[in-house]
């Protein structure tokens, strides 16, 4: 096995973003595991982490993903009455077929197996895998955008359509066929024009700004070259400097300089909520899918809906309880403190809320009740 | 132990050897139940790592895989000691792994989110270093949802369950793989292809095989070459289904229509009247009542023939509860139905049931459990094998003329008429989100007996094709003196004699 006890313990101490998971790390040592607990997990020069997940689209162009399918905006829909209703579902961005690559803290990128291609790479961390992931051991997606957030920083972007060209034509339809991993390097193998690729990314051990190398190799007498990024929308946005080795007719290396400018391309951060508020309330039930076991439409599911639930009354043995606002903060930071009958206990996660949160997700319940006091 | 009262602190000193011996006995009591013909064992893997089961797969050399959520594929030679598994990571780069097969020793197959995955050990060193794309025609919209289920079909290739996205959560913008208007909308929807499908691959070919499927997670082929799959309750789910999954067949999930060839192009498969639906679909061949004994159907399995006991019977895991459903496979008209009762309901099985292995020898069980996404997590490996005590239990249903006929595993020493209650109901599918026992009726036992050692033959006033039969039996006693183990058996009469 060549996952000694050693290579592991470099791996886990190899990159780590806060001390406090430094500590957890010492307390349960792991023999052989390269995704732990620890939700911002990593890896190192000699032993990258390999991660298939959703991944965080930082502000990729329409042409660098021209093989995906474009989703839309959809309308809402209720289960209950089986139609259409007010308001619409924004899709939100990630992608969905990508590779990340965690070299430690000189090196993470995204290898997208839909483009066959690099889409970007960053520093300083690698992912904050917390919203698809959930915190700890909890196991528990955070919310309706889950997908995990880059941590570090962006260097490289790509932009435009394929940067190489394969016979001397644009990349068009790219095949992934997988990957190998001798000397764990991951080196990634495609087709595209009847030819087959590989591409192997590393950094360049000697360069202190952690310039990126791509190395393209075409199989049998197929020729690659090197185009640059061209498309749509590329106006303003510089691409990162490159230098071309063509080496042989199909072997080409690509080394990019990091451009730290990148991020600022990158899209909008989420929006921050302060105080007792029905956007803040709004935003919380949607983030934690709460919808997910409690309707709003007086359908049935795993939890009680939320339909006319604010001042109505139940029984809870020979009790009758009014939900109003303290029952509902109960009902919230303490989900098993009184289950509704008909309904199990333990299904709704203790989430961790503040105050202003829980309250705020009670402003919105409100919303659902024609009942007044 | 929260129901023992707060002790005195003066008392405390005397009370404790006295609550510790308590403590003892109702442990060994709540573990190993007098009648546990099942016992339970836990197999931790590593420390450290987060153990949510996606597929257990053995290997011929009696390996086992494990294939975690969250990214990395465990192996190890399972030992008598559930705590002495030596594992390895196998391969690694797998997201939501919820189907894994290990055709050779070094070699594993794994349906994750985004593609089939062949993973290979070509240099022998333990651990893979080959990963092959074998197939990627299946999309993947960005939704949290859309994981695919694996199994054999006996010949090189491989059945793909591909479940469908739910409205709890968005598409991304970008998919992989075409993406459709009209299949984004409804609750469990159908953005991009395949999902709600089993697809059948082999040869580098990816064909579509069966439609109408909501979340079968889980899919299996049985010994005599018959597919099988659950099904959870939801939109177009009243409760929770098996079904015999057969080629061109629709299941009645609508959604997954929209990739159907020879469905109108352009219209919206959810526009499709239910009584349009009921008529197009397959019916389950067992409805399994889900309060009652199965809340999520998860991996369906057969118990092997040297198990000790329930040979060649179909069981089906609950995911969210701790149980596995056991199925009596029944067959009128020239076709299966069959009924459903608890293979197990407690006895230490933790919830999370999610996929279901058996060992090489057919011994022991191996159960795979996560509930990311539901609930407490429960997460982790269990093993069932066999203490040797025969249950006392009903071994097999079969429809009558004029009612059931029931075969017990042990000789029946008593048999009260009255204490047998029938009743009758139906389930409705729709676009609401499951769906109750409607029309429920009690049905008139007319006559009841032990017509043989280990028959019983109930004939009743009526029998009607379509409803769902729940049995109760309360005190009936084998002639060794054994309590009947399960009471509750749910009879789906899809067709009558």
């Amino acid at each position: 096995m060549k996952y000694s006890n050693t290579i592991i313990a470099l791996l886990l101490l190899g990159d780590l973003s806060y001390a406090q998971e430094k500590d957890a790390k010492k307390d349960k040592p792991t023999s052989i595991a390269t995704v732990s607990y620890d939700v911002r997990p990593g890896g190192t020069v000699e032993k990258p982490l390999i991660l298939r997940t959703y991944c965080p689209d930082p502000g990729l162009d329409d042409a660098v993903l021209g093989n995906h399918g474009k989703a839309a905006p959809t309308p809402k829909y209720s289960p209950r009455h089986g139609k259409d209703v007010e308001g619409t579902v924004q899709p939100i961005d990630g992608i969905p077929a990508a590779i990340a690559v965690n070299h430690g803290e000189k090196l993470s990128y995204v290898w997208d197996t839909t483009e066959c291609r690099l889409l970007y790479a960053w520093k300083g961390g690698f992912l904050d895998m917390s919203p698809y992931w959930g915190g700890g051991d909890r196991g528990q997606r955070k919310g309706f955008g889950y997908t995990p957030k880059l941590d570090g920083v962006l260097t490289y972007l790509t932009k435009g359509y394929h940067p190489i060209h394969i016979n001397g034509k644009p990349v068009g339809m790219p095949h992934y066929l997988g990957h190998s991993r001798k000397n764990n390097l991951p080196t990634f193998r495609w087709s595209a024009n009847n030819a087959i690729i590989s591409t192997a990314i590393t950094t360049i051990p000697e360069s202190a700004d952690g310039s990126l190398r791509v190395e393209y190799r075409a199989e049998g007498d197929a020729t690659i070259s090197y185009k640059g990024p061209s498309g749509r929308g590329l106006a303003g946005q510089a691409p990162n400097p490159v230098q071309i080795e063509q080496k042989a007719p199909n072997h080409l290396i690509v080394t990019i300089q990091p451009d730290p400018t990148v991020a600022k391309f990158s899209k909008k951060k989420e929006k921050e909520f302060k105080g007792v508020t029905l956007a803040r309330g709004e935003h919380l039930f949607t983030a934690y899918s709460c919808a997910t076991c409690h309707s709003l439409d007086g359908g049935k599911n795993h939890g009680p809906t939320m339909e006319n639930l604010y001042g109505s009354k139940r029984m809870f043995g020979d009790q009758e309880i009014t939900a109003d606002d303290s029952y509902l903060y109960e009902s919230i930071a303490e989900p098993n403190a009184k289950i509704v009958p008909g309904y199990q206990p333990n299904f709704m996660p203790q989430l961790p809320l503040s105050a202003d949160e829980i309250n705020s997700i009670i402003l919105y319940l409100r919303t659902f009740s024609k009942i007044h006091d | 132990m929260t129901n023992f009262p707060m002790t005195h602190p003066n008392t405390n000193s005397i009370m404790k050897p006295y609550l510790a011996t308590l403590l003892v006995v109702l442990l060994s009591v709540t573990t190993i139940p007098a009648h546990a013909y099942l016992k339970v064992e836990t197999i931790p893997l590593p420390e450290g790592t987060p153990p949510e089961i996606g597929g257990l797969a053995f290997d011929p050399d009696g390996k086992l895989y494990v294939a975690t959520r969250r990214n990395d594929i465990f192996v190890a030679k399972p030992t008598t000691d559930p705590n002495a598994f030596d594992w390895k990571l196998f391969a690694s780069g797998f997201h939501n792994g919820l189907g894994i097969e290990a055709p050779a020793p070094g070699h594993i197959v794994v349906s994750q989110m985004a593609e089939l995955t062949e993973a290979i050990d070509t240099d022998g060193d333990g651990s893979a270093d080959t990963y092959n794309n074998l197939n990627n025609e299946i999309g993947l919209s960005g939704n949290y949802h859309e994981t695919n289920g694996l199994c054999p079909d006996g010949d090189g290739g491989y059945y793909v369950a591909a479940g469908t996205a739910s409205h709890n959560g968005p598409t991304f913008w970008k998919t992989h793989g075409k993406y459709s208007k009209i299949g984004r909308r409804g609750r469990n929807y159908s953005a991009v292809q395949w999902k709600g499908w089993v697809m059948h691959f082999k040869d580098g070919t990816l064909t579509p095989y069966a439609k109408g499927f909501r979340m079968h997670n889980g899919i299996f082929r049985d010994s005599k070459g018959r597919l099988w799959c659950g099904d959870n309750q939801g939109d177009f789910r009243a409760t929770s289904p098996l079904y015999l999954v057969e080629k061109g067949n629709f299941y009645g999930h609508p959604s997954s229509l929209v990739w159907d060839k020879d469905f109108p192009k352009d219209k919206d498969p959810l526009n499709t009247p239910q009584d349009k639906l009921d008529e197009m679909r397959t019916h389950a061949t067992v409805l399994i009542p889900f309060i009652e004994m199965n809340r999520s159907c998860s991996e369906p399995a057969e118990i092997p023939a040297n198990f000790g006991v329930f040979p060649g019977q179909l069981i089906i895991a609950d995911n969210n509860n701790t149980r596995i459903t056991r199925i009596m496979l029944d067959e009128v008209g020239g076709k299966l139905q069959g009924s459903c009762t608890h293979f197990i309901n407690g006895l230490g099985l933790r919830t999370g049931n999610n996929r279901l292995e058996w060992s090489p020898d057919g011994k022991q069980l191996y159960v795979g459990q996560t509930v990311r996404g539901w609930g407490k997590p429960s997460e982790g490996i269990q093993r069932l094998s066999f203490t040797g005590k025969t249950p006392f239990d009903v071994e097999q249903i079969k429809l009558t003329k004029t009612g059931f006929e029931l075969t017990t595993t042990l000789p029946v020493a008593n048999l009260d008429q009255a204490e047998i209650n029938i009743n009758s109901f139906h389930y409705q599918d729709s676009f609401r989100y499951g769906g109750g026992q409607l029309d429920k009726k009690t049905i008139p036992v007319t006559k009841a007996a032990s017509t043989a050692d280990k028959t019983v033959t109930i004939d009743l006033e009526s029998l009607q094709a379509g409803k769902v039969y729940h049995i109760n039996i309360k005190n009936l006693k084998s002639k060794d003196g054994s309590k009947l183990h399960n009471e509750n058996f749910y009879y789906t009469a899809n067709q009558l004699h």
